[in-house]
């Protein structure tokens, strides 16, 4: 059956293609051809094998099959009427009546819809999971967040009981008369410790380095001659061990108290006190004895070295005897306590327990220094 | 028989195992579904149209995820991989459509 049905088939159930309007075309021409051709193909080719060879209409049509390659939207559109009249062809052309001659199934298509259940099932659940774990993260996040805060609202209610215990432990020893003694210590370690701040009258001791203008001296580092007056930081440890010898209470380096673990060093150029560096003119400040700590000072072994260097190397320096002083407490001054070893066998000795302010190590560790 | 159990037991079986997606692979897995039911519903038309064959269905299938991925993974390596995503869907989208409404016309006849 040759002109017949394929010319009726176009007309039966797709909307054949026109050319007039543009995108309706388009459109009829996407939707046309969309089986895919190999469909098409390897049933003609069965088709066609069945028929042993005699001229049928589908092995007639194989010369017309859409093209192997490149079939853009013509190859497409030659290919949308045939898909149906196919179809239709199948449906009337087969012996014996079987309503679809062609169709052959085997495990491999089972195992392919195996796979694309696993991937609908795997896509499904990964739109799932994450909608809950952006929604899981956050309440933990928030959990957390109560949580924490709870936590530092415990300890800060701890911190405020624990002082309220050491301030009603300290007004119970100022008291006691027996006690009498140990407050008065308390009191003193408070101030040589820089653990509180101090007012009073001191001494302020200027040092700067020699003005650029001053030449002809000889250079204290090295050889370079512009380096020639410069402070150093032995002599600010000259300047700051000089006013407690003369019996300062409390030091500070330019606005910086001084406690029993710091360190004046220096490095490169600058001189830093407790790892803050400090920028010229260095300025120590000493609460003492105010006109008799200056002249304690000045004549002490410091106060000579300070003369010796503005000989010498042209450092300036100035003593001047203030009325009134504030010194700050010191920033970081944190409390070393040892705590009793449990097994008690290697170290008896240190477990006694050290609440002082004062802390128990002499050397100047690094890590400690404050 | 055998393609509807096959489609049930791999849904089982993707529900039950719960496969995780790798990282790199997630943003090819919605083009790689979409891809598949267009496969699928491909098949399904030639099956109505009495043409179905498995050899082109199962070929069809895995060149169709690969192609679709591939191009994908082109676009993101040229930095357009969210407009030629869009693009691969609306094609496929339209094949669906078209395959589908075939489907619908074998049978329900209108």
């Amino acid at each position: 059956m040759s002109p017949g049905p394929r010319a009726a088939a176009p007309s039966r159930d797709e909307v054949p293609v026109r050319r007039a309007d543009p995108v309706s075309s388009l459109l009829a021409q996407l939707g046309a051809g969309l089986v895919d051709d190999g469909y098409e193909r390897a049933a003609q080719a069965r088709r066609a094998a069945r028929a042993g060879g005699s001229p049928s209409p589908a092995s007639s049509d194989v010369p017309e099959a859409p093209p192997p390659v490149g079939d853009g939207p013509l190859g497409r559109e030659v290919e949308g009427p045939e898909v149906q009249s196919r179809s239709v062809q199948g449906g009337d052309s087969a012996p014996g009546g079987a309503p679809r001659p062609v169709v052959r199934m085997s495990w491999s298509l089972g195992l392919a819809l195996v796979v694309v259940g696993l991937l609908l099932a795997t896509a499904a659940g990964e739109v799932r999971m994450r909608a809950p774990a952006t929604a899981q993260a956050r309440a933990a996040l928030v959990a957390e967040i109560r949580a924490r805060t709870s936590a530092a609202d415990a300890l800060q209610a701890q911190v405020s009981g624990l002082q309220l215990d050491i301030a009603r432990a300290r007004r119970a020893l100022v008291s006691a008369r027996s006690g009498r003694g140990a407050a008065d210590e308390l009191v003193r370690l408070e101030v040589a410790t820089g653990a509180v701040p101090v007012q009073g009258p001191g001494v302020r001791v200027t040092v700067e380095d020699a003005s650029t203008t001053t030449s002809g001296l000889p250079s204290r580092v090295g050889g370079d001659p512009a380096q020639g007056g410069r402070v150093l930081d032995r002599d600010l440890q000259m300047v700051v061990n000089g006013l407690l010898q003369s019996g300062a209470d409390a030091v500070a380096v330019n606005g910086q108290r001084l406690t029993t673990l710091s360190a004046i060093r220096s490095a490169g150029s600058a001189i830093l006190v407790d790892y803050r560096p400090l920028s010229p003119p260095y300025r120590v400040e000493a609460v003492g004895a105010g006109q008799a700590l200056a002249t304690a000072f000045v004549d002490g072994p410091a106060g000579r070295y300070l003369a010796g260097l503005q000989e010498g190397y042209g450092v300036r320096f100035q003593v001047v005897a203030v009325r009134a002083l504030d010194l700050p407490a010191s920033a970081g001054l944190s409390l070393y306590h040892a705590r009793a070893d449990v097994e008690g066998t290697r170290s008896p000795a240190t477990s006694a327990p050290a609440p002082a302010p004062v802390p128990s190590r002499p050397t100047r560790a690094p890590g400690g220094a404050r | 028989m055998i393609a509807a159990l096959g489609l049930v037991v791999g849904l089982i079986a993707g529900l039950i195992l719960q496969p995780t997606v790798p990282l790199g692979l997630q943003p090819y897995l919605p083009i790689a579904v979409v891809a598949a039911l267009d496969a699928v519903f491909g098949g399904l038309r030639a099956l109505l149209d009495g043409v179905f064959d498995d050899k082109v269905f199962v070929v069809s299938f895995i060149a169709n995820v690969l192609v679709a991925g591939v191009i994908v993974f082109l676009g993101d390596q040229l930095g357009v991989g969210s407009q030629l995503s869009t693009g691969v869907v609306v094609v496929l989208g339209i094949r669906i459509f078209s395959n589908v409404a075939s489907i619908r016309r074998h049978l329900f006849k209108a």
